[in-house]
């Protein structure tokens, strides 16, 4: 999933934000449960948002991924998202 | 206050004929060879009313107001929460699952207050956690929009050292039990009231709500509870007094001391006279692993020490090991003559990814539920009850009842 983002600098600001917050990204267990509490998840919108200085939105926090490829649809999306606006 | 009298000199004072208090009180100060004044226990109390409030952010302690909202004397006319946890928008219903109690109103964002509606009360939970990962001091801004527009603020975190309380412009609350500030009385209140202890064998098994339940069932049946709560919502819900000792504990008595408060808050209890005295512990009973401090219930030990339970409700969950029930059990009935007349199995699993600010709290299966009353029951040969039922929480309480009437 990792690999169809657009921008290779996107991809390793994401990978970086996850990085910064523990979270550490391996293409082979992407399918796997998002071993994180709330708190990380919250941790990784913020260095998402301070990375590409962008705003996400409340509605689309509102679908919280549940595995690793989820979470990396997740942020390009939400990237994409807060761009467009 | 405690006067060191010379010996015999009570006896010498009835000899001499009847006194008033007041003349008993004069020759006592005159012959006493010192007196020595004692501290009672600092603690919170509850000044202002509350009309309707507003709650933030939307976590655990919020979800059990938002549960039992018809258990509440005011309103809850607003849920707030940041909009990383990812649950603006939704229903409360939607978060906290089977809502009997409660309405449904929608989760707004923080941000989005409107300071001149007509709440009177924010009720602030726990936002340090919060504030740090999301580099916004929450709570700075909300006591500063409280003085501005005038709103009370009930604070789960002690928040009477925050640079902008100090000034007295805010009417707010905060639980805490401070250390005394002299010497204590070496004497303990002898609680002449049944006492009936809901403990557990770990965190997050509901052990508040089921209290909160059990509370208003033994009202339904006629019985006047007394009640010492330990999380730092429990004046909210009319309860009698709170030793605060959960996350961010604002119990800053150690040892002896906190024996000493939590006796002194039974006693203040027990004067108003209720037909039982209930508290509720948090987290653990023993400790379960070693490996970290965190594991030792030492508050815990204090509160039991404090309250002398004649009974014990063991909040238990599927996955503890009957080794672990049975050590807790030997350990409750050992430190007093107190029995655990029965045990209250928890609805909710343990293992929670997203506990400390959001929703994922999932059910036991109904397999599971009947498996393991099945397997508790004879393993103990005592009632276990799965609190969830109804009709099982209702004979629970009957049970407590009929336990202290026998």
């Amino acid at each position: 999933m990792i690999n169809t983002l657009d921008n290779k600098v996107d991809q390793i600001k994401i990978l970086n934000a996850m990085e910064e917050n523990g979270v550490i990204y391996y293409s082979e267990y992407e399918d796997s449960p998002l071993d994180m509490d709330s708190m990380t998840f919250i941790s990784i919108i913020v260095s998402l948002e301070n990375q590409f200085e962008i705003d996400i939105s409340e509605e689309f926090l509102g679908k919280i991924p549940k595995t690793f490829q989820e979470f990396m649809k997740f942020a390009s999306d939400a990237v994409s998202n807060a761009r467009l606006r | 206050m405690i006067r060191i009298l010379p010996k015999n000199l009570i006896a010498q004072i009835q000899q001499k004929g009847k006194k008033n208090l007041s003349e008993v009180k004069d020759i006592l100060d005159q012959n006493a060879t010192s007196v020595v004044s004692f501290s009672a226990p600092q603690y919170s109390s509850l000044a202002f009313k509350i009309k309707n409030a507003i709650t933030f952010p939307f976590n655990k302690e919020i979800h059990s107001l938002a549960r039992f909202s018809d258990y509440l004397d005011f309103n809850i006319i607003g849920f707030y929460d940041s909009k990383y946890a990812g649950q603006i928008g939704r229903t409360v219903m939607s978060i906290i699952g089977n809502n009997l109690h409660g309405n449904d109103l929608l989760i707004q964002n923080i941000d989005t207050i409107d300071w001149e509606s007509n709440f009177d009360t924010i009720i602030l939970g726990h936002v340090t956690e919060l504030s740090q990962v999301c580099g916004k001091d929450y709570e700075t801004e909300i006591i500063k929009k409280c003085k501005v527009y005038n709103k009370q603020i009930y604070s789960l975190r002690d928040i009477r050292t925050h640079e902008l309380i100090g000034d007295n412009k805010v009417k707010f609350y905060c639980p805490y039990i401070d250390q005394p500030t002299g010497p204590i009385i070496n004497k303990m209140y002898s609680i002449g009231k049944p006492v009936l202890g809901v403990v557990g064998t770990s965190s997050r098994q509901g052990k508040f709500s089921l209290q909160i339940e059990l509370k208003h069932e033994f009202k339904a049946l006629g019985y006047n509870v007394g009640y010492l709560g330990t999380e730092p919502t429990s004046l909210l819900y009319g309860i009698d007094a709170v030793f605060p000792m959960g996350y961010e504990s604002a119990v800053y008595t150690k040892g002896l001391s906190s024996v000493y408060a939590v006796n002194h808050l039974m006693g203040s209890i027990e004067k108003k006279q209720p037909d039982i005295i209930m508290f509720g512990s948090q987290s653990h009973t023993i400790p379960k692993y070693t490996g970290g401090l965190q594991h030792y219930p030492v508050v815990q030990h204090e509160l039991l020490l404090g309250c002398q339970a004649d009974a014990y409700i063991l909040c238990i969950s599927a996955e503890d090991s009957v080794e672990y029930i049975r050590r807790t059990i030997s350990y409750l009935e050992g430190i007093y003559p107190s029995k655990v007349i029965a045990l209250a199995l928890s609805p909710l699993e343990n293992t929670l990814r997203w506990s400390v600010l959001s929703h994922k709290k999932k059910l036991i299966s109904k397999e599971v539920e009947i498996m393991t009353l099945e397997k508790m029951r004879e393993a103990f040969n005592m009632p276990v009850y799965s609190w969830n039922d109804y009709n099982q929480l209702k004979e629970l309480a009957e049970n407590c009842i009929s336990y202290f009437s026998d």
